[in-house]
């Protein structure tokens, strides 16, 4: 599924305007812990997260990644939107859940 | 703020990427064939060119008057004669879709300083010389430098041809710098991408770069990683000044952590990074004094 078909249907808040939501989210990746992205999500994938430090930035383009979802309202650093910016990396933030989010991505196909 | 030294392959990719049309003059002197030798003689006297392409009404290549062309005009006197007569007619020309690459090469083959550019109906569009690639060259380099792109070493191992196709990236890691952490492996993620290397592979590097770098970041005063790559293999190597590990064995477990709260915090030092390098590099060697620093050295075969 196309990623802005997910931000439309999730209602995610898009942080980066000029980002191109025209790629692939291939699947979903729920995790807090840098690391366990780093060796364990796949590219392609969509992560929620509650981190909201520029770090996630790496590791979302190290990882080729289709994005990052902000979960709970948690409010992003400024230097973790320029970052992101910089790298091309999609962010968004919702109110809903991990949980929630990751339910609504499951029911869709992701 | 590191040299940067930028090696072949390097400039053998850009030249590759870049098309004749992104470096070529549009603004191009033409002469028709029916001006005199003597006009193009004054044109390149007073713009300091040497050579002028000839075309007819309809924009079409008939020929280049050159610098020799016009010595062989003096010395025949025929400075009034028409341009048709003396112009080269034999024609080495390029297209706007040619790679620099293919440029240098007819340049070097023809030893031509300039090559008309047209398009498949023989219409002139431009003229490139061998200045005009330097430049361009020149402008992607610093362009790069700007976006950060090549504050990194990146030269070949050896200058014995054999090992022409081996490359080494030394990047300092600041302890303590999180505002700055990934970016180490994300400039080996990006060599490895312009050498073509598999996608899994450049994920086995990226994970064993990213969590060596992490950890000189997290633990350490300071470190750096140097990655080697040959045609065989990429060797990581990361070593740094710092409290060293006082157990390997202890601290490959997955779980153990000596990090702090606020480390923690930001999502790291959950005691996987080791055992993620561990998962990931085909082999694996820590060397480590405590007080002194610690040394890792990461295989992943291609």
């Amino acid at each position: 599924m196309k990623l802005a078909e997910v931000v439309n249907q999730l209602k995610l808040e898009e942080i980066i305007e000029s980002v191109d939501l025209d790629r692939e989210v291939t699947g979903g990746y729920c995790s807090d812990l840098l690391s366990n992205v780093m060796g364990q999500a796949k590219s392609g994938e969509l992560w929620i997260t509650l981190q909201t430090h520029q770090n996630i930035v790496a590791v979302a383009s190290l990882v080729e990644l289709s994005g990052i979802i902000i979960a709970c309202g948690a409010e992003l650093d400024t230097e973790t939107i320029a970052k992101a910016k910089k790298e091309d990396i999609p962010l968004f933030t919702t109110d809903l859940s991990i949980y929630e989010v990751a339910g609504r991505l499951y029911k869709l196909g992701v | 703020m590191q040299n940067s030294s930028l090696n072949f392959e390097f400039i053998e990719k850009l030249s590759t990427d870049l098309t004749v049309h992104d470096i070529m003059t549009n603004d191009v002197i033409t002469l028709k064939p029916d001006n005199k030798v003597k006009n193009a003689k004054e044109i390149m006297r007073l713009r300091k060119i040497s050579g002028i392409p000839i075309i007819n009404n309809s924009g079409e290549l008939k020929g280049i008057i050159s610098i020799d062309d016009i010595i062989r005009g003096l010395e025949e006197n025929r400075l009034n004669d028409e341009l048709r007569v003396l112009m080269s007619t034999e024609l080495i020309t390029i297209h706007p879709d040619d790679s620099v690459a293919d440029a240098l090469r007819k340049f070097k083959k023809y030893k031509y300083g300039r090559l008309p550019v047209i398009d498949k109906d023989n219409l002139l569009l431009g003229i490139v010389t061998p200045g005009d690639i330097t430049r361009k060259l020149l402008e992607e380099v610093e362009r790069g430098s700007e976006d950060d792109e090549f504050f990194l070493q990146i030269k070949p191992l050896d200058k014995n041809e054999e090992d022409k196709d081996n490359i080494q990236i030394e990047v300092e890691i600041e302890g303590g710098d999180f505002n700055n952490s990934g970016q180490a492996s994300s400039k080996v993620k990006r060599v490895l991408k312009e050498l073509g290397v598999d996608s899994v592979n450049i994920r086995k590097a990226a994970i064993v770069t990213y969590e060596a770098e992490m950890n000189v970041v997290i633990h350490a005063r300071q470190g750096r990683l140097i990655a080697e790559i040959t045609p065989e293999l990429i060797k990581i190597i990361v070593e740094d000044e710092g409290p060293g590990i006082e157990d390997i064995d202890l601290a490959m477990q997955p779980g153990y952590s000596t990090a702090s709260e606020h480390v923690r915090e930001l999502g790291f030092g959950a005691g996987m990074g080791l055992a993620n390098i561990e998962q990931w590099a085909d082999d694996l060697h820590l060397e480590s004094e405590v007080g002194k620093g610690t040394k890792l050295e990461a295989k992943i075969y291609l």
